[in-house]
């Protein structure tokens, strides 16, 4: 009969006293309430993402505000812009010729020419800011919130 | 010794965050976690942090929990999880002198070697490497088998299998100097024998 190798021998002996070690170890006892400290440890949790819930809806409603507000000045400058340079046009014209009826009619009709040209810019700046804000706010709002651990 | 673990907690009552029900299953489970800590040779913070952090994830998952494998074998798994990041704070020990075992010694009756022996697998043990500890934890400690180990830690059986071969090699070598003083490990008597 073939003897079995010390190591054998050593591997079974390993097995039962390491069985009989381990389940003789006195548990270990906490030295505080671990139901309460888990449940304060929750509560914790849910605050933090709450505030950081709170700051995220804030600086999207921030982020609208702002777009809104770059609209309105568009809006509002699309609205003057064209007044204020055909009253330049006009007094320029006026100052300096002597009046012919030719010469104000071509500055009135290039002055309406340029106005349609900026309205229509004007109009497609507004559009994009707007599909921009737009766009922004709800991708802002469709984003999930990833905290916590594993 | 070993308190058995009682699967007798309400999983409704549980479920819907009931904190008596909360209260009873930590009661229940707690020796579980604390255990595989000191096992991961853990200090008494340490443990009662994992022990605190692992119900916190528990208590958020509870209403999830379907059912699937035993409470205990799912408490395993999140406890095992945790245990690795907060086992993490704590250098590497690659060799040298064993840790002291601190808590409550071995039970009264004992002789003087058997104790010594005891005591020098407990520091051995939380000197392996933290997964195949914690498997030695799980199968060894616990009486869990392989297939409840390998869902515990999400490891095929194989795996923990190794683990657990691999775990009793290094001890082996860790408890060398144990073996050739006590004569416990020799084999010489058993070698004469089957020789």
């Amino acid at each position: 009969m073939m003897a079995r190798t010390m190591s054998d021998l050593l591997d079974d002996n390993l097995g039962t006293l390491l069985r009989r070690a381990m389940q003789a170890r006195p548990e270990a006892e906490a030295s505080m309430d671990v139901a309460a400290a888990a449940v304060e440890k929750v509560r914790a949790r849910e605050a933090a993402l709450a505030r950081v819930a709170r700051m995220r809806w804030w600086g999207r409603m921030l982020g609208v505000a702002a777009g809104l507000l770059i609209v309105v000045v568009l809006g509002v400058g699309y609205w003057v812009m064209p007044t204020s340079s055909s009253t330049s046009d006009t007094s320029s014209s006026a100052g300096s010729s002597s009046g012919s009826s030719s010469d104000s009619a071509s500055v009135s009709s290039s002055s309406s020419g340029g106005s349609m040209d900026a309205g229509t810019i004007g109009l497609g700046v507004l559009a994009v800011a707007l599909v921009g804000v737009t766009a922004a706010g709800v991708m802002g709002t469709g984003k999930p919130l990833r905290v916590g651990m594993a | 010794m070993t308190p058995a673990v009682d699967e007798q907690v309400d999983l409704t009552a549980l479920r819907q965050l009931d904190l008596d029900a909360f209260r009873h299953f930590v009661a229940t489970y707690q020796h579980l976690v604390l255990g595989l800590g000191q096992t991961l040779g853990l200090g008494p913070a340490d443990r009662d942090d994992l022990a605190a952090e692992t119900f916190a994830v528990a208590y958020r998952m509870l209403p999830t929990f379907r059912g699937d494998s035993k409470l205990s074998t799912w408490v395993y798994k999140i406890a095992y999880r945790t245990a690795l990041k907060v086992r993490q704070r704590y250098p590497r020990r690659g060799g040298g002198e064993m840790p002291e075992v601190e808590g409550p010694a071995t039970p009264a009756g004992e002789d003087m070697e058997t104790r010594e022996t005891t005591e020098a697998i407990w520091s051995a043990v939380a000197r392996l490497d933290p997964e195949q500890a914690a498997a030695i934890d799980m199968f060894y400690r616990r009486g869990l088998s392989v297939e409840q180990v390998a869902e515990a830690m999400a490891k095929p059986e194989g795996t923990i299998k190794t683990l657990l071969f691999r775990g009793r090699e290094r001890l082996k070598t860790l408890l060398g100097p144990l073996a050739r003083t006590s004569g416990r490990y020799d084999g010489k008597d058993h070698e004469r024998s089957v020789g």
